[in-house]
């Protein structure tokens, strides 16, 4: 059963930057809601008040999203408000479907003034330069074009002129539309590089790629293999930068690995672990993981961090079965920073 | 989205082929979007340079402004594979509201997670100075559920032009913000991700600095 609950005068029912997992609506009486965070501040000052009447809901943003409350609420008079757990509300919400377009319509309102907010905030900043919106949407299409998407660019310019049938821009979009017909589907369009990974075109383009970036891949491994580090660094750092080609993407994380040990092996231990820590966070189910939180740890323990060393050792300590092999290394190295 | 049936809503469905534009940054738009199947790439485009905004999966809900108010869209939308997407606009929305109590909440706890997004933003900008921003926007980035601190240490997935975007500053005084922080060594940029050495000493000046300003 929801909770009826009284409130006196200048009582509060939520601070600000509280947790709640309630849904309040007023029943009776008045609510206020401040931005100030402490009661003697939200009593005392009313002219930032938000007031809320019998029959609303407030502060529901907080408990669907489970962030801390944007404001504190107060009772401006003694007031009555009902609490409705989780389950409550949805089962009000199933019986009572003008609610959610009620609730929907106030969210639109706060998010439209939000959104007012930040474009007046940005308005007093000169350094931005703010295009106008007619040139960059031109600039949409001249993009696509340059980078001779050139599908993408006739859509783009097509749209720009059903907005702006006379538009500034309207002769130069027109042109670039015959340019683009003209090159659409020849060896040089780049029309089908916004594709996710794999070959998608039997094109013989594509075949060529495809045992580019597996020659390029294994090149580096090679030379990885042969201790020729810095050698290995910049091929594999090239594979990486092309990793919005389809075929290159393919051999993205495998390459990401080994700049890693690369960068070890090279002694650059500050650059190992702002790539790793990178590295774990995109790839945490990466086979060689273990293998990372060692490195890490030698890192920082070459840099002479030892209590970072540890976190990493303690970390893999956790990682490792009692039957793995590393697991002597790092107790031995934990006992050694003690 | 296994848990709604969304049959009912196939006469709202449209496909797109990968590559394909759904709309452009700038244009006018009117329609809402729900994501049933595929991957979209949302992009802006900033001068010769494209920034990725995010990729949508199955489930996401975007271009949700057109219906709050008549506003340009904020980014490109292109199809990164074969998509079908439901198309809503300010009349049919309230069908898809009220369709059942589920898709009712979950559409409640997108606007609820967008406004709370817009509110984080604009108190990057309430900031005044260019060293405070840049530090709010670190803090802000390190908040995203995607990030994992170790000890203070993380990892955020953003460059130097995306630092500058959320902090409402040109590219050059980001740069001359962050270069500041790499020469405290409090901070390290990569390519494609910033490495913060101790989050909690961005998150101290911070709150220092509003401190100050409200007094």
């Amino acid at each position: 059963m929801p909770k009826a609950l009284q409130y006196k005068t200048n009582s509060i029912i939520y601070f600000k930057g509280d947790k709640t997992d309630r849904f309040f609506v007023l029943k009776s009486g008045k609510i206020g809601l401040s931005p100030s965070a402490s009661d003697e501040a939200a009593s005392a000052d009313h002219s930032k008040i938000q007031e809320v009447k019998p029959g609303e809901f407030f502060g529901m943003r907080a408990s669907l999203g489970a962030y801390p409350q944007d404001e504190t609420a107060l009772a401006l008079e003694p007031s009555e408000v009902i609490a409705l757990a989780g389950d409550e509300f949805e089962r009000l919400v199933t019986q009572n479907s003008s609610i959610v377009l009620k609730l929907l319509k106030n969210f639109s309102v706060q998010l439209t003034a939000a959104h007012k907010e930040a474009e007046e905030l940005l308005k007093k900043q000169k350094s931005v330069e703010q295009a106008d919106a007619e040139e960059g949407f031109f600039n949409v299409g001249l993009y696509f074009l340059k980078g001779r998407m050139y599908k993408q660019s006739v859509d783009a310019f097509n749209r720009y002129l059903k907005q702006y049938p006379n538009g500034r821009f309207s002769g130069e979009a027109r042109a670039h539309i015959e340019t683009a017909r003209a090159k659409e589907g020849s060896a040089e369009d780049r029309s089908g590089q916004m594709l996710p990974s794999g070959p998608s075109a039997a094109s013989p383009a594509f075949n060529q790629s495809v045992s580019e970036a597996e020659q390029q891949f294994n090149e580096a491994k090679t030379l990885f293999d042969q201790k020729k580090y810095a050698q290995a660094f910049l091929k594999f750092n090239r594979i990486a930068r092309e990793a919005d080609e389809p075929d290159y993407a393919a051999f993205l994380q495998r390459t990401e690995y080994y700049l890693g040990e690369t960068l070890y092996n090279l002694q650059k231990y500050e650059d190992t672990v702002g790539h790793f820590m990178m590295f774990m966070q995109k790839y945490p189910e990466d086979e060689h993981m273990q293998r990372v939180m060692y490195i890490m740890a030698k890192s920082y323990e070459a840099q002479g961090d030892k209590p970072r060393a540890k976190i990493f050792y303690e970390k893999l300590r956790d990682l490792l079965g009692p039957e793995a092999p590393l697991r002597v290394q790092v107790e031995a190295a934990l006992r050694g920073l003690d | 989205m296994a848990e709604i049936n969304l049959s009912a809503f196939d006469r709202f469905a449209a496909d797109y082929s990968p590559g394909q534009i759904i709309f452009c940054e700038y244009e006018a738009g009117d329609q809402f979007f729900l994501l049933q199947k595929g991957r979209v790439k949302l992009l802006k485009v900033i001068g010769e340079i494209e920034r990725t905004v995010s990729v949508l999966q199955v489930g996401d809900f975007f271009g949700e402004m057109a219906l709050i108010e008549e506003t340009p869209r904020s980014a490109t939308a292109v199809a990164l594979e074969e998509c079908r997407l439901l198309e809503f606009n300010k009349r049919n929305f309230e069908i898809l509201a009220t369709s059942n109590p589920q898709m009712g909440i979950k559409l409640l706890k997108l606007f609820a997670q967008r406004i709370y997004d817009q509110k984080r933003r604009n108190l990057v900008l309430l900031l005044d100075d260019d060293a405070a921003r840049v530090s709010d926007v670190l803090v802000m980035l390190s908040e995203s559920s995607n990030v994992k601190e170790t000890d203070g240490i993380c990892a955020l997935p953003a460059s130097v032009d995306d630092v500058a975007h959320w902090a409402g500053l040109s590219a050059e005084a980001a740069r001359r913000a962050l270069s500041s922080f790499v020469a405290q060594k409090r901070i390290d940029i990569y390519p494609d991700h910033i490495l913060v050495k101790n989050i909690n000493e961005f998150k101290r000046f911070v709150a220092a600095k509003r401190r100050a300003s409200s007094n």
